[in-house]
């Protein structure tokens, strides 16, 4: 197998870097309510789980994965997010993508660990507030005067540590559901 | 009201964009901000996008009316999540709008030219093009999927059937566009190693001057 990506794999990478944009920011809105902000990591790796392994199915190269990972949380960044956001998913999109590599980018096990490992990128956009507490206040007050305040109380070390692991599940079992739809619908078809 | 001679270089569009952005915060303070609004107004209309022109000012300033003006306690969960809702639309009105801007009136060909231009990488450059050529194409089937799960009786009343309504064909049409594109690339020969002879040249113009000027003017009164 040609290990080099061509350019098949930079197109995948960019209409399945829209997809995966599209998805997470729908599931996004969910965080208007203070309380579904901490499960959307969750939720987001669940409904997401399915583009990520297609996407991986499709492209099985050293380092497509890093270049689509990152191109969300780049998008949030323009978009007036902090730097936290793409520099935290850089080292967990590498990460994702290392595991990727120790099963040759074939072993499904692998893919599934990569596919959660990858999903605590979003963590990154609630660690801002832990970590950029003023800056990320500034913007969050913004939201109205209830949103901050209540947003605050819950955005704890605690419950970040909760948030992480509600991703890191969520995008297992987003990958569980993934491989299943795959085999279900796209393998059939000759897609995946 | 269309300026022939208007013109302005994908990279202003794009460092308007990051630079709302990244002065979102102190933005929203500032009583001259609203002037963006009207800014990319005129840059829609001197490009001949009038509708877009009219749409950018009546959304923001319906948006801005309903904030300033509408003042009620949240009596419920219901009414509070939509007053939360229309400040987030608000809180991201801008930089949105700056990149609606940027998509809308910029081709892939100009913007693959300008990525060439600050010598990307193929691995950079291919992968935003895609995005910006693949936003619309997604948008349209999104209204097409909407319109078959409503024939096929398909609610959120049934979560687990609707996202995989949603999803499935979101991804069939996805690959499939994904593989035709790819045809189209290799095509134009953009895997080709050698020199790419590009047919329009992009340079920066006093156009691109006197926007940047005027949006770092605006934006200069937020840091008064």
């Amino acid at each position: 197998m040609d290990k080099k990506l061509t350019v098949k794999d930079f197109v995948n990478i960019g209409v399945f870097a829209v997809v995966y944009f599209v998805v997470i920011f729908a599931v996004g809105m969910m965080g208007v309510v203070p309380i579904l902000f901490l499960v959307y990591p969750t939720i987001g790796g669940i409904v997401a789980g399915t583009v990520v392994m297609l996407f991986m199915a499709k492209t099985a190269k050293p380092w497509a994965f890093l270049i689509f990972g990152m191109l969300t949380p780049i998008l949030m960044f323009i978009m007036g997010h902090t730097y936290l956001l793409p520099l935290g998913s850089l080292a967990v999109t590498l990460i994702a993508e290392l595991v990727r590599r120790s099963g040759g980018y074939r072993s499904l096990a692998k893919e599934r660990i990569a596919c959660a490992i990858f999903n605590c990128w979003v963590c990154f956009s609630h660690m801002q507030m832990l970590l950029l507490h003023d800056k990320y206040m500034e913007l969050v007050n913004m939201m109205g005067e209830n949103y901050g305040p209540k947003l605050e109380r819950l955005i704890t070390w605690p419950n970040m540590a909760l948030v992480a692991l509600g991703a890191l599940v969520g995008g297992y079992i987003g990958a569980i559901i993934g491989s299943k739809l795959l085999k279900k619908h796209f393998q059939k078809a000759g897609i995946a | 009201m269309t300026c022939t001679s208007f013109k302005l270089h994908p990279l202003t569009k794009l460092i308007a964009v990051i630079a709302i952005s990244t002065a979102l915060l102190h933005f929203q303070d500032s009583p001259w901000v609203f002037l963006i609004v009207p800014l990319y107004a005129l840059a829609y209309l001197l490009l001949g996008f009038r509708t877009q022109a009219l749409k950018t000012l009546i959304c923001y300033f319906s948006i801005e009316l309903f904030v300033r003006c509408v003042h009620f306690e949240a009596s419920s969960p219901a009414l509070e999540i939509f007053i939360l809702l229309i400040s987030v639309i608000k809180l991201f009105y801008l930089p949105v709008m700056a990149g609606r801007f940027l998509f809308k009136t910029t081709d892939v060909g100009t913007l693959v030219t300008a990525l060439d231009g600050l010598r990307c990488p193929k691995a950079l450059s291919i992968p935003i093009a895609v995005m910006f050529r693949f936003f619309p194409t997604l948008h349209e089937e999104r209204r097409n999927i909407q319109f078959a799960m409503k024939m096929r009786g398909i609610s959120l009343r049934h979560p687990f059937a609707y996202v995989e309504s949603v999803l499935v064909p979101m991804l069939t049409i996805s690959a499939s566009a994904a593989d035709d594109i790819a045809c189209y690339a290799e095509t134009k020969a953009l895997a080709d190693p050698c020199p790419t002879v590009r047919y329009q040249k992009l340079s920066f113009g006093l156009w691109d001057l006197a926007f940047l000027i005027c949006l770092f003017a605006i934006g200069g009164t937020a840091f008064l």
